[in-house]
C-alpha cells in the first residue's frame, strides 16, 4: 500500500531548470511531501535506441536528487504515454508513424485520435512491435537515472491514452496481432485482457531494470468504477488514476473515489489544478471541490497536476516563474484539513458486480463504449447509456449506510464488510441521497464522513444523537459520541 | 492554429475560464454539487443513438435519459429536441462513429497541417450527414460548399498576417479581467499569452482601457512585434456584442468608444457593419444630394463615418461565403447555458473539516 502521499507535479521539460529548486521549495512550503515527475519518451529519444538523459531539461536524475534534498519523495511516471498533454501522445514521431505499430480499423485503416489540432494514429497495445518498443523505453529511462533510481519512491508505468469515441461493439483495435473475437462479449473481454497484459509487461520491465516490485505502480487513464480491467490491476499494484472533472457531479465523484480507495493495493488520485489549453477550462474553486470529495471519500494518496509546468498549462499551483499563485494557499489549507480526517477501519455495505458482468454490460451498452471520461465531462454517468435503465443513481433514503461499489475481488486492507441490516446508520432529514463513509477508530468510536448534493441543507444524526447540518457539496464529519441532554 | 511549438503561458484557471466561456459558454465548468440541479439548467445537448429502427438510447447532457422507442428519421430528433427545449442535438446511427474514423484514417496523412486536417474532418462529417448516418440540430444547410483549404488560408492571412500579433484585452471595471495575445509565425501561432504575461510586459495600469490601450499596445509591440489588431473593452460589453445580431452594433460600439480597436484592420471595419453604414450613407446622399445626413455635430455619427471610410477591400464574408461574426453571434445566442458565477480564486473557501461536528 502506498499510504499517505501529497504530491505535486513538476514538468521538468517545460520549466526552466534554474527554477526547479524554487518550485520544489514552494511545494514543501505548501505542505506537499512528494513530487510527481514524468519522463516523456518523445522528449528523450534522439533516435532508435539512443536517448538523452543529461541535457538540462532532460536531466531527470538531477530533478530526483533535488527533490530528495528538500525532503520530498518522488513519484516517477514513465508511460510510454506518460502524460496526456504531451504532444504526439508522448511518443517519438518514428513510433507514431510506424504503420506496423498502429491500431487498425476493421478495414485496416489506422485508428486516429486527436493530438492538439491534428490527428495521429493510436498505437496498438496488441502489436508485438509496440510492446517491445515500450519495454525498451522503460528499461532505457530507468537506466538513465543511474544512482538516482534508488531515490525514487514509486515508478508508475502505463497508459495515459487519449479519449476515443466509438459506438459499435466491434469498433476497436483490429491489428493483426489482436486476433479475432466471436462476438461483442468476447471482443470486450479480449480488450480487457490485452490492456491488463500490456501493463503487466511494463511492470515486469521495470522490475527487470532494478525497481523493487513493491515500488512499481500502474497508471490508469479510464474510470475505476465499472471497469473490470481497473479492478484486476488494482488487485495487483497501486493504481494511479485521474479524477473525473467537476461537472461529473457529487455522486459520480464519490463513488469513483470510494471504489479506488477500496482497491487491494490502494490508489493515487491525480487531481487537477488547471488544465491543458486544449481541454475545457476548470476554475480552481471547482478543482478544489473535487479534491475535497476525494479526501472525504478516504483517498489518502493524491497528486496535484500541475504543481508547476512552466509553459503549456493553465492554472498550475505555481506560475511559470515558480511563484505560488493566489489559489495555491487554498490548496495548502485543503491538505492541512485532510490530515484531520478520521482514521481506522472502514465499515462498509458492498454492492458487488462481477467483473464478467461489467464487461458484458460494456459490450452491450447502446453506445459501446463511449469513453466514460468523455461522458463525465458532459455530466453523463456510465449507466445512463446502459440498456438496463435506472441502475445507476442511488435513491433518496431516510437513513444512510456506507455503501461501496465493488467487484468480485477482495477489498483492500482496512475494510470490513457488513450486511445492510447490521450496518451503522445515519438518519437523514429530509430523506435524500447521502454518500457516507463509516470509520471505526482504535477505541471503537464510530465516525462518519458524509456528503450530498440535495438542493436544501440536510440534518444528519448518528445513533447516539450527534447531529450536523450539511450543505450541498461540503463534506462533514460526525463523531458518534453520546450527546449530553 | 497551434502546434507543438506554440509557447502558451500567462493564464491562471480563472482568466482562461473567463476567456473560453465568452466564446464557448457550453464549456463552462460546473461545480460538483450543481449536477443535481442540472435538469433545471437551460441549454445542453441531446444525444440520440439508434439503429435505423429503434432508438437505442436518448440522453440529454443536463436532463439525463429520455424515453423514446421508434426511430422515424430526423423527425424523431426534432420531436425529442422540442420536448426537452434543446437547440443542439446529435443523432447517430450505430456504426456512424466507426465509419467516421474509418474514413478519416483512410485519408489522413502524416504531413497534414491543421487546415487540411480541419477540412478532412468537416468533409467526412458532411458525408455522414448526407448519408443519413448522422443528424444534427440546428440543421446544416445542404449544398453549401465548405471553403476550400486555399480560401481558408487566404482568410487566415487576412485575419492575422504572418509575423503579426493580435490582442484581446478585457477589463472588469478598472481591473484587467482576461486577455489573449496571439502571434503568428508561418502557418501557426507561435506565442499565446494571457494576462499574467501582459502584466509583466506593461506593469501597473491606470484603470481606464480607453487610455491604457496605448500603453498596452506599445508594450506588446516591444515584446512580440507589430500588431495587426487589438481589441480593448469591458468584458460584459464584449460578451454582449458577440451575441448581437444587428448590423452595425460593433461599429456603434467602436464609434462610442465602448470598444477600442487599435490597430484596426480593414476586415474589422467591414465585419463591424461599417460597410452597411457606408452603403446607407451613400444611399442617403443620393436621395438628398449635397446634404450630409451623417450628423455633423454628433460625435458618434462622426465616428461612424470615420469607421466606414476605413473599411477596405478585404471582406471575409465574400472570401469565405459566410460572415464569421454573424455565425458566431447566432451560435452564442442559441447556446443558453449560463456560466456559473463562481467566486474568484482569492476568496475564502469552505474549510474541509468543520468543527461543528456535535450539536
Amino acid at each position: 500500500m502506498i499510504g499517505r502521499l501529497r504530491a505535486a507535479t513538476l514538468r521538468t521539460s517545460t520549466l526552466d531548470p534554474a527554477r526547479w529548486a524554487r518550485a520544489l521549495d514552494a511545494f514543501a512550503d505548501l505542505g506537499f511531501d512528494a513530487v510527481d515527475l514524468c519522463a516523456v519518451w518523445r522528449e528523450h529519444e534522439l533516435g532508435p535506441g539512443r536517448f538523452d538523459f543529461h541535457a538540462p531539461r532532460r536531466d531527470l536524475a538531477a530533478a530526483v536528487r533535488a527533490a530528495h534534498a528538500v525532503g520530498l519523495r518522488v513519484l516517477l511516471r514513465l508511460g510510454p504515454m506518460a502524460t496526456p498533454e504531451a504532444p504526439g501522445l508522448g511518443l517519438p514521431e518514428r513510433v507514431l508513424r510506424d504503420a506496423s505499430l498502429a491500431a487498425r480499423t476493421r478495414r485496416n485503416n489506422p485508428l486516429v485520435v486527436p493530438d492538439g489540432l491534428r490527428l495521429v494514429p493510436l498505437p496498438s497495445l496488441a502489436a508485438r512491435g509496440f510492446r517491445h518498443e515500450s519495454r525498451q523505453w522503460i528499461a532505457a529511462a530507468l537506466g538513465g537515472l543511474g544512482d538516482a533510481l534508488a531515490l525514487v519512491d514509486r515508478v508508475v508505468v502505463g497508459e495515459a491514452l487519449p479519449l476515443r469515441l466509438r459506438d459499435a461493439p466491434g469498433d476497436g483495435d483490429h491489428h493483426p496481432d489482436a486476433g479475432s473475437a466471436a462476438d461483442a462479449d468476447a471482443f470486450a473481454a479480449a480488450e480487457t485482457a490485452r490492456v491488463v497484459d500490456y501493463l503487466r509487461e511494463l511492470a515486469a520491465a521495470a522490475v527487470t531494470a532494478g525497481v523493487p516490485s513493491d515500488r512499481v505502480a500502474f497508471a490508469w487513464s479510464g474510470p475505476v468504477l465499472g471497469s473490470a480491467a481497473a479492478a484486476t490491476l488494482g488487485a495487483e499494484r497501486t493504481l494511479v488514476f485521474a479524477a473525473p472533472p467537476p461537472r461529473a457531479g457529487v455522486e459520480t465523484l464519490w463513488r469513483e473515489f470510494r471504489a479506488a480507495a477500496a482497491l487491494g493495493h490502494g490508489a493515487v488520485v491525480t487531481l487537477r489544478a488547471g488544465t491543458a489549453p486544449i481541454e475545457p477550462p476548470v476554475p480552481s474553486s471547482h478543482a478544489r471541490a473535487v479534491a475535497r470529495i476525494a479526501l472525504a471519500a478516504g483517498l489518502d494518496a493524491l497528486s496535484v497536476q500541475m504543481g508547476c509546468a512552466g509553459e503549456g498549462w493553465v492554472g498550475a499551483l505555481l506560475d511559470e516563474e515558480a511563484h505560488p499563485r493566489p489559489h495555491a494557499a487554498r490548496w495548502r489549507e485543503l491538505l492541512h484539513g485532510a490530515d484531520a480526517m478520521p482514521r481506522g477501519e472502514e465499515v462498509v455495505v458492498t454492492e458487488r458486480v462481477a467483473r464478467e458482468a461489467l464487461e458484458a454490460r460494456r459490450a452491450r451498452a447502446a453506445s459501446n463504449p463511449l469513453p466514460l471520461g468523455l461522458l463525465s465531462r458532459l455530466g453523463i454517468s456510465a449507466a445512463e447509456l446502459d440498456p438496463t435503465p435506472g441502475t445507476d443513481r442511488r435513491p433518496p433514503r431516510a437513513d444512510a449506510v456506507a455503501l461501496l461499489d465493488a467487484t468480485d475481488l477482495p477489498l483492500g486492507p482496512g475494510f470490513v464488510e457488513v450486511a445492510e441490516a447490521e450496518a451503522p446508520r445515519l438518519a437523514v432529514e429530509p430523506p435524500a441521497t447521502v454518500h457516507a463513509r463509516c470509520v471505526r477508530d482504535a477505541a471503537g468510536t464510530t465516525h462518519w464522513v458524509a456528503l450530498h448534493d440535495h438542493p436544501d441543507p440536510l440534518t444528519l444524526t448518528t445513533a447516539r444523537g450527534a447531529v450536523v447540518r450539511a450543505e450541498a457539496g461540503t463534506p462533514v464529519t460526525l463523531h458518534d459520541v453520546e450527546v449530553a441532554p | 492554429m497551434i502546434d507543438a511549438g506554440t509557447s502558451f503561458s500567462g493564464f491562471d484557471a480563472r482568466s482562461w475560464h473567463r476567456l473560453v466561456s465568452l466564446f464557448v459558454p457550453g464549456l463552462a465548468s460546473q461545480p460538483p454539487e450543481r449536477w443535481a440541479r442540472r435538469a433545471a439548467t437551460r441549454g445542453g445537448v441531446l444525444l440520440v443513438f439508434h439503429d435505423g429502427v429503434r432508438v437505442l438510447r436518448a440522453v440529454h447532457t443536463l436532463r439525463g435519459p429520455l424515453a423514446a422507442e421508434a426511430w422515424q428519421g430526423p423527425e424523431t430528433l426534432r420531436a425529442l429536441a422540442a420536448r426537452t427545449h434543446t437547440r443542439f442535438a446529435v443523432a447517430l446511427r450505430t456504426g456512424a462513429l466507426e465509419s467516421f474514423f474509418e474514413r478519416l484514417g483512410g485519408r489522413i496523412t502524416a504531413h497534414d497541417d491543421p487546415f487540411v486536417t480541419a477540412a478532412l474532418v468537416l468533409g467526412v462529417a458532411r458525408e455522414l450527414l448526407e448519408d443519413g448516418a448522422a443528424y444534427v440540430l440546428p440543421e446544416v444547410p445542404r449544398g453549401v460548399p465548405l471553403p476550400p483549404v486555399d480560401v481558408a488560408l487566404r482568410a487566415w492571412d487576412a485575419l492575422l498576417p504572418d509575423g503579426r500579433t493580435a490582442a484581446l484585452v478585457l477589463f472588469e471595471g478598472e481591473h484587467l479581467d482576461t486577455a489573449l495575445l496571439a502571434r503568428r509565425r508561418g502557418l501557426c501561432l507561435d506565442r499565446l499569452h494571457g494576462p499574467e504575461v501582459l502584466h509583466r510586459l506593461v506593469g501597473p495600469l491606470g484603470g481606464d482601457f480607453r487610455r491604457d490601450y496605448r500603453v498596452i499596445r506599445a508594450a506588446i509591440e516591444r515584446d512580440l512585434g507589430p500588431m495587426s489588431v487589438g481589441v480593448f473593452a469591458q468584458t460584459d460589453t464584449f460578451r454582449a456584442l458577440l451575441r448581437r445580431d444587428d448590423a452595425g452594433a460593433w461599429a456603434r460600439a467602436v464609434a462610442a468608444r465602448d470598444v477600442v480597436v487599435d490597430p484596426m484592420p480593414p476586415w474589422f471595419a467591414v465585419a463591424a457593419g461599417a460597410g452597411a453604414m457606408r452603403a446607407a450613407a451613400r444611399r442617403s446622399r443620393d436621395l438628398f444630394a449635397g446634404v450630409e445626413l451623417l450628423g455633423l455635430l454628433d460625435p458618434v455619427a462622426r465616428g461612424l463615418r470615420v469607421l466606414a471610410e476605413r473599411a477596405g477591400e478585404v471582406d471575409l464574408q465574400a472570401l469565405l461565403g459566410f460572415d464569421p461574426l454573424r455565425v458566431l453571434s447566432a451560435l452564442l445566442r442559441q447556446s443558453e447555458t449560463v456560466p456559473d458565477d463562481e467566486a474568484p480564486d482569492d476568496e475564502p473557501d469552505e474549510p474541509l473539516h468543520d468543527d461543528h461536528d456535535v450539536v
